[in-house]
């Protein structure tokens, strides 16, 4: 449920209200924004819980003061944060859906800026151009060409691997692991190649249907 | 403490990446520590002139969203030691950033290094207020056509009214057989139009496409023409007098020979 | 190659149309002002000086330049009229 565009966004879930904050817009900005439909909806909003307030730009104290607004003059709640941690808890493990787990599969070819951010396998049915970033806490599957930077097993799974028919990635990682490509002049990949982590390194070989 | 220099041009295309690029090079050539800091965000470029794009794992967002620490953002060139880069985010719009955090970090990398060359993105929105936040000098770039010094104009008038007094600048891809036959505005009609100090004269020049191709700036490159140009800008930018390079010494060799006959004017 | 040239032009050296064409665009870069806002400066002193004086009204020239100011030599816009005068007015009515 989204009720309005602008520096701040009200979304329900089954925790309660989530605030989504653009941190393109100034501290002063996104206050007066929050005033603004809170005073809208003001009975809409009246004893609602606060579950998160998501910015990646807002100091403590800043987030403090949008709780105090909330909570002193709309009389909204803030759930707490040890009660908040058992709920992600679960959501903060490693990915195990390596072997079997959610997909998304993309079809065409990832350009320079674009970016795809997904906590499950990635299956690209295209190319990815340099400049253009995977980032996937599963397998990465490009059926294509593989040039931009890609990142399995984003967060820590070391099980995860990266393939590609043409894999000439600019950097490749796998959990916390980076590689790049080497400077200057190197053989191009002929075939189709499967990247995985052995002993804390990464090597890539040639993809053959034994394996 | 180090000084931050903006190399801005108002028109894409002109040769501000591939400026900044060199300038960088050959500042560190002459034994100063130098960050080249691309602020295109979004349109990235400097990392593939450097030839860094492989070693990229955070980036200018990053480290002023407090995601990674300046240290960790900072890449280290492949030739020089003490020359690094600050690369642009990809994913991320000009919005990413405003001018109050640019001051911030450019004011910490100011106190790292000897020189901070900043590369700005064409235009004059956003990001063009965002590059030129923390600068204390800046280098206009222009080339020899009336787009470019016309968008040069209105930077210098910008830069004027937004504290940059007296910008220098850098003529780009002179041709000289083109000045010679009056099909290229010169220098002094350049300079005339604009009416602020030169710092610089680059000539068009093939060996910057081949070593823009190759990851390694042409300053590096003792036989380039247009690489010893930016040697030249470099020791200006330290404060030494270098005479400006006669044009003449490229003369093609038809042309001195018709001199020899009286053919040619 | 230069007797090419005979050929392919004939309106002088194109850096000078360049710089010509360059310098009546930053004029209007420089001040914002457009050409109808000249069309009406015109008007105005043509009327004003008639009052005084005949003036040759196709020969004159206004236009926007830029000159040094005295006090610190910055570059500053002007205004510069060229007004061909025929012959003055008998003033002794006035």
């Amino acid at each position: 449920m989204v009720i309005e565009e602008n520096s701040i966004k009200f979304k329900g879930t089954r925790h309660g209200l989530s605030i989504h904050i653009n941190s393109a817009y100034d501290f002063d900005t996104i206050k007066q924004d929050l005033i603004n439909k809170l005073e809208k909806s003001n009975l809409f909003f009246k004893g609602a819980k606060i579950y998160e307030i998501k910015s990646n730009k807002l100091t403590d104290v800043q987030r403090k003061e949008l709780e105090k607004i909330m909570t002193e003059k709309y009389n909204m709640h803030v759930i707490n944060s040890e009660k908040k941690k058992k709920d992600t808890k679960a959501e903060n493990q490693i990915f195990q859906g390596i072997v079997e787990g959610k997909t998304k599969f993309i079809t065409g070819t990832l350009r320079s800026g674009q970016k795809i951010d997904y906590d499950g396998n990635v299956v690209i049915l295209g190319d990815v151009n340099p400049g253009a970033q995977i980032i996937a806490r599963g397998n990465i599957i490009v059926m294509g060409s593989l040039r931009g930077i890609a990142h399995a097993g984003s967060n820590g799974n070391t099980k995860a691997c990266v393939a590609a028919f043409h894999l000439d990635p600019t950097q490749l990682r796998i959990a916390d692991i980076i590689a790049r490509a080497p400077d200057g002049d190197y053989d191009r990949p002929t075939g189709p190649e499967i990247a995985r982590l052995k002993d804390n390194m990464l090597y890539i070989e040639p993809y053959t249907n034994k394996k | 403490m180090g000084e931050v220099i903006v190399i801005t041009s108002g028109k894409g295309g002109v040769g501000k990446t591939t400026t900044t690029a060199n300038l960088g090079t050959a500042l560190s050539q002459l034994g100063y520590k130098v960050v080249v800091v691309d602020a295109d965000i979004g349109l990235r470029n400097l990392d593939v002139v450097m030839g860094l794009e492989n070693r990229i794992v955070y980036d200018l967002v990053d480290i002023v969203e407090g995601v990674c620490r300046l240290n960790q953002g900072l890449i280290k060139d492949k030739r020089y030691d003490g020359l690094y880069l600050l690369p642009a985010a990809q994913t991320k719009d000009k919005n990413a950033i405003n001018p109050k955090q640019m001051l911030k970090l450019t004011s910490e990398l100011k106190e790292m290094f000897d020189y901070v060359l900043v590369d700005c993105p064409a235009g004059i929105e956003q990001g063009f207020k965002n590059a030129i936040a923390g600068a204390d000098r800046a280098i206009v770039i222009t080339t020899p056509e009336i787009s470019a010094v016309r968008d040069a104009d209105r930077i210098i008038g910008i830069l004027e009214a937004s504290d940059l007094a007296n910008p220098l600048l850098v003529i780009n891809r002179i041709r000289v057989d083109m000045v010679k036959r009056g099909d290229m505005m010169d220098i002094d009609d350049i300079i005339d139009i604009l009416a602020i100090d030169l710092l610089g004269v680059v000539p068009d020049d093939e060996s910057i496409v081949i070593s823009t191709n190759k990851g390694e700036p042409a300053a590096a490159d003792k036989n380039s023409l247009a690489g010893q140009a930016y040697r030249n800008i470099a020791r200006r930018i330290k404060g030494e007098e270098v005479p400006f390079v006669d044009m003449d010494t490229s003369e093609s060799f038809m042309t001195k020979l018709k001199k020899v006959f009286g053919l040619a004017k | 190659m230069d007797f090419l040239k005979i050929f392919s032009r004939n309106s002088g050296p194109s850096k000078n149309v360049a710089k010509e064409r360059l310098k009546l665009v930053l004029v209007h870069d420089r001040t914002n002002c457009s050409p109808h806002f000249l069309d009406m400066v015109k008007g105005d002193i043509i009327k004003v000086i008639s009052d005084y004086a005949e003036i040759d009204e196709s020969g004159l020239d206004i236009k926007l330049t830029k000159t040094k100011r005295d006090e610190d030599d910055t570059m500053v816009p002007a205004l510069v009229a060229n007004i061909p005068i025929k012959k003055m007015k008998d003033r002794k009515g006035i």
